[in-house]
C-alpha cells in the first residue's frame, strides 16, 4: 500500500498545555481517511500541523507527494471581494492555469450550487454559501493530497451531500483526502480508514466496520430519562448493564440480545425511581464507538 | 514565481482596502478635505492680495493762520499774503488717508460713534483729530488720538503695527514741513544776512540752516522693505504646501494602519493558514501588503494633488527635469518608513480593529506634530526638535522642495541621502517586527 502522508508521534504544546500527546496516523494513496473527534479533541491542530502552518513541538509529518491543498475551518476568505475574485487570488498562489482555473473554478461552483453568485462579494453570502466556496477554493488546485478541516461544518443537508460527493469524486480521481469531522455520518459516509481523537490522542482506529466489530459489537438502546443519568447509569451497572451516560438525562446501554433486557433494565429503573422517557434500539454507529471509548458524544 | 504570489496578495489585498470605506476616507477623502479646507479656511481667498484697512476719522479741526502750515500748501514764489491764509493740517490728513489705496475712510461727526464702531469691530483704525491740531503742529507738539481695534488679538496687532507705521512717517512729514517753514521764514524776514557766503565750509547761512535742522527732522533715513519668502505670501504657494502636507497625512495614515493590521487581519479572517498552506513566504506577504500600500498610495497621491490644483495650488513638477523626480521618490521612501513604522506597531496589538485605531490616530497625531501639516515655525519648541528629526517629515520637506520652493538639485543631496538612510534603517526595523508578529500567529 503506498502511503500518501505519514505523521509519526506528533506532539504539540502551546504554553504548559499539551494539545497533541504523540499522533500517528497515516493516509494511504487513493484513499479518504476520516479523523472523527469532538470539538477540542485537537483535530484543527493536528491538520494545521499536516498543511505545514504549524511545527510540531516532537515528532514529524512526512507528505509524499507533489502538491497538498488545505481547507482551514475559519472561511479564508477576502469578504469584499466576489466569490470569483477569491478563486482567482488563491489560483494564482497556487500558480494555476488560467484555462485550468476557468473550467475547474466553474465546474466546482456548479456543483456547489454558487455559480450565479460567482460575481456577488462574499460579504452578501450566507454561512453557508461562505463555508462552500472555501470548500471550491481547496478543491480547486489538482493536489494530491486533501486536507479538509471539518468541510461540512454549517451547511444544510443538501449541501452536506454535494460535498460528499465531490470528496468521494476525488477519491475515484485517485487523490487522497485527510479530512477531520465531529459528524459520525459524514465519516461512515466517505471513510476508508477512521481515526478517533479524544483529548489529543488516537484513541481507536480501523475501517469503520471493523471500529464497530471491535467496540460497538452489540445493538444500542439509547434512554431519555426523567432524572439524572449518572444516576441511572450507576444502578444498571449494579445490575450488570453495559451503561453510559452522557447528557444530563441520557444514557446509552449496550446490549446483545435488547428484547430480552430492554424489559430488564426499564424495571430497575423504576424501582429506583429513575423513568424512562423514551427510548430508542438502533445499530450501533460510530458515536457509540466513541462513547464506548470515551464515555463522551462526538458532539452535534 | 515568488513575485507571482506577492503580486496576487497585493493585488488582492489592494482590492479589498479599495471597497472598504473607511480606508478610501481616510486615504483620499480625507486629505482632500483639507486640501480644500486649507485653501478655502486656512488659507481664505484674500490672503497674498493687498491688505484693506477701515480708518474711521472724525475730524474737529478748525485750521490756524501760519506761515509753518503755509508752506506745507505753497511751496514756492508765494506772497506773504498767501502765506498767512488759514490751513488746516487735520483736512489735510484726512486727504491723504483717502488717497491711500490701503485706506477705506469713512469720516464721523462724533467720537461716540466712532467708538462704537471700534468696538463693534467695523473699524481698524479710530482717529479723532483735535480742534486745535493745526494751531499745535504750528508751535509745538500736537496731540492725535489713534485707536484701534480688530476680530481678534492677532489682527488688533497688525492694525496697531500699521497705524504706527504710518503715523512715524506721517510724524516725519510734519517734522520736514516744520524745517521747511522756519527756512522759509529765516528767508523772509533774515533779509540779506541768509545769503552771507560760508567760504571754510562753502555753503551760505541758509543753506547751513537749513541742512543742520533737516538733519534734526530726519535724523536716519530708514528703508524698510518686506521681502517674504514667496511660497508664504503667495496664495498658491500655500495651497500648494498644504497640498503635498495632506499627501504626507494620507502616506501616514496609510502606512501605519496597512502596516499594523498586515499580518492580524490575515490572522483574523483565516487567510494566513491557507497563504501559508499554498506556500507562500514571509517575505512574499511583506512584499504584497508594501505593493497594496503603494498602489493606494498612488492613487491617492494623484487625486489629492489633482484636488490641490483644482483648488488653486501652483505646484512645480516636470517629468524631463531629473531633479523633480525626487518627488516619487521621497513619497515612495515616506511610504516604506510609515509601513515600517507600522510593521513595528503590530507587535503591539492584537485585533485588526485596535490596530486600525493605533494607526488612525497616531498618523493624524503625527501629521498634526511633525511640521508636515503644520509649519514647523508654528509648532511649539518641543515640536520643532520632533519635526526636525522626524525622518518621514524629511521626506516631505524634499517633496514640497521639488514641488513647491523650486530648490537646486544640489542643495537637496544631503537631505536625500538622510531619507534613503533613515528609510532602510526603518525597514529593517520594520521587517525584524514583522518576522515577530508572524512568529506570533503561526509558527513557520
Amino acid at each position: 500500500m503506498d502511503i500518501a502522508l505519514s505523521v509519526v508521534g506528533v506532539v504539540k504544546r502551546f504554553g504548559g498545555v499539551t494539545v497533541l500527546k504523540g499522533v500517528s496516523l497515516s493516509v494511504a494513496k487513493g484513499s479518504i481517511v476520516s479523523l472523527l473527534g469532538p470539538n477540542g479533541s485537537g483535530k484543527t491542530t493536528l491538520l494545521r500541523i499536516v498543511a505545514g502552518v504549524l511545527r510540531p513541538s516532537s515528532g514529524e509529518v512526512v507528505f509524499r507527494g507533489g502538491l497538498m491543498s488545505y481547507l482551514p475551518q475559519e472561511l479564508g476568505l477576502f469578504k469584499e471581494l466576489s466569490g470569483w475574485d477569491n478563486i482567482l487570488f488563491y489560483a494564482r498562489l497556487y500558480g494555476l492555469d488560467k484555462g485550468y482555473v476557468l473550467k475547474r473554478g466553474k465546474e466546482l461552483l456548479e456543483k456547489l450550487e454558487l455559480l450565479n453568485y460567482a460575481k456577488a462579494p462574499v460579504a452578501k453570502y450566507s454561512g453557508g454559501m461562505a463555508r462552500k466556496l472555501s470548500l471550491a477554493i481547496a478543491l480547486l488546485p489538482d493536489a494530491d493530497l486533501y486536507v479538509l478541516d471539518e468541510p461540512t461544518t454549517g451547511l444544510d443537508p443538501s449541501s452536506r451531500r454535494s460535498v460528499w460527493e465531490l470528496i468521494e469524486e476525488l477519491k475515484r480521481s485517485g487523490k487522497s483526502v485527510l479530512l477531520s469531522t465531529h459528524y459520525m455520518e459524514e465519516a461512515e459516509r466517505l471513510s476508508d480508514y477512521v481515526y478517533l481523537i479524544h483529548k489529543g490522542s488516537i484513541v481507536a482506529e480501523g475501517t469503520v466496520e471493523e471500529l464497530k466489530k471491535r467496540y460497538a459489537p452489540r445493538t444500542a438502546i439509547e434512554l431519555h430519562l426523567y432524572g439524572d443519568a449518572k444516576k441511572a447509569v450507576g444502578i444498571l451497572k449494579e445490575r450488570g448493564f453495559d451503561a453510559y451516560a452522557y447528557g444530563d438525562a441520557v444514557a446509552k446501554v449496550y446490549s446483545a440480545s435488547p428484547r430480552e433486557e430492554v424489559p430488564k433494565l426499564i424495571s430497575a429503573l423504576y424501582e429506583s425511581g429513575v423513568y424512562v422517557k423514551l427510548l430508542n434500539i438502533a445499530e450501533p454507529t460510530l458515536e457509540d464507538v466513541f462513547i464506548r471509548l470515551t464515555g463522551e458524544r462526538l458532539g452535534e | 514565481m515568488r513575485l507571482g504570489k506577492a503580486l496576487a496578495i497585493a493585488i488582492a489585498d489592494f482590492k479589498s482596502l479599495w471597497r472598504e470605506r473607511v480606508v478610501v476616507f481616510w486615504c483620499i477623502v480625507w486629505p482632500v478635505i483639507m486640501v480644500i479646507l486649507g485653501a478655502y479656511i486656512f488659507t481664505p481667498p484674500e490672503v497674498g492680495s493687498r491688505v484693506m484697512f477701515i480708518v474711521g476719522v472724525a475730524n474737529f479741526d478748525g485750521g490756524f493762520k501760519n506761515i509753518t502750515l503755509a508752506t506745507w500748501f505753497n511751496t514756492a514764489n508765494t506772497s506773504l499774503a498767501d502765506l498767512l491764509k488759514e490751513s488746516s493740517v487735520g483736512q489735510l490728513l484726512v486727504d491723504i488717508l483717502k488717497n491711500m489705496s490701503d485706506f477705506k475712510v469713512i469720516e464721523y461727526n462724533s467720537t461716540e460713534k466712532l467708538f462704537a464702531d471700534l468696538e463693534k469691530a467695523r473699524l481698524d483704525i479710530g482717529i479723532i483729530i483735535p480742534s486745535n491740531f493745526s494751531k499745535e503742529i504750528a508751535f509745538g507738539t500736537a496731540r492725535l488720538c489713534v485707536y484701534v481695534s480688530g476680530d481678534d488679538p492677532r489682527e488688533v496687532q497688525i492694525n496697531k503695527g500699521f497705524a504706527q507705521g504710518f503715523f512715524y512717517q506721517f510724524s516725519k512729514e510734519v517734522a520736514v514741513n516744520k524745517v521747511k517753514a522756519i527756512v522759509k521764514s529765516f528767508e523772509l524776514f533774515g533779509g540779506n544776512y541768509t545769503e552771507v557766503f560760508i567760504p571754510e565750509i562753502n555753503m551760505t547761512v541758509k543753506e547751513v540752516v537749513n541742512r543742520s535742522l533737516m538733519g534734526l527732522a530726519n535724523p536716519v533715513d530708514v528703508i524698510v522693505e518686506e521681502k517674504t519668502p514667496q511660497a508664504i505670501a503667495d496664495r498658491p504657494f500655500i495651497i500648494g504646501w498644504y497640498t503635498i502636507g495632506a499627501i504626507g497625512m494620507s502616506m501616514l495614515y496609510s502606512g501605519l494602519t496597512f502596516g499594523a493590521i498586515a499580518v492580524v487581519i490575515e490572522k483574523e479572517m483565516g487567510r494566513l493558514d491557507r497563504m501559508i498552506s499554498a506556500g507562500v513566504r514571509a517575505s512574499d506577504l511583506f512584499l504584497g501588503k508594501t505593493l497594496s500600500a503603494i498602489i493606494m498610495m498612488l492613487i491617492a497621491s494623484i487625486t489629492i494633488v489633482l484636488a490641490g490644483l483644482g483648488v488653486g495650488a501652483r505646484i512645480l513638477w516636470s517629468p524631463l527635469n531629473p531633479r523633480d523626480w525626487l518627488m516619487p521618490l521621497n513619497i515612495f521612501l515616506a511610504l516604506l518608513m510609515t509601513t515600517s513604522i507600522g510593521f513595528a506597531l503590530s507587535l503591539t496589538v492584537k485585533s485588526s480593529r485596535a490596530a486600525s485605531s493605533l494607526g488612525t490616530i497616531l498618523g493624524l497625531l503625527l501629521s498634526f506634530t511633525s511640521g508636515i501639516w503644520i509649519p514647523k515655525f508654528m509648532l511649539p519648541q518641543p515640536l520643532k526638535v520632533f519635526a526636525d528629526v522626524f525622518p518621514v517629515t524629511w521626506a516631505i520637506d524634499t517633496v514640497r522642495a521639488v514641488m513647491i520652493y523650486n530648490e537646486e538639485l544640489s542643495n537637496l543631496i544631503t537631505m536625500q541621502i538622510k531619507v534613503i538612510i533613515a528609510t532602510a534603517a526603518l525597514m529593517v526595523l520594520g521587517i525584524v517586527a514583522y518576522r515577530k508578529t508572524i512568529a506570533k500567529y503561526v509558527e513557520i
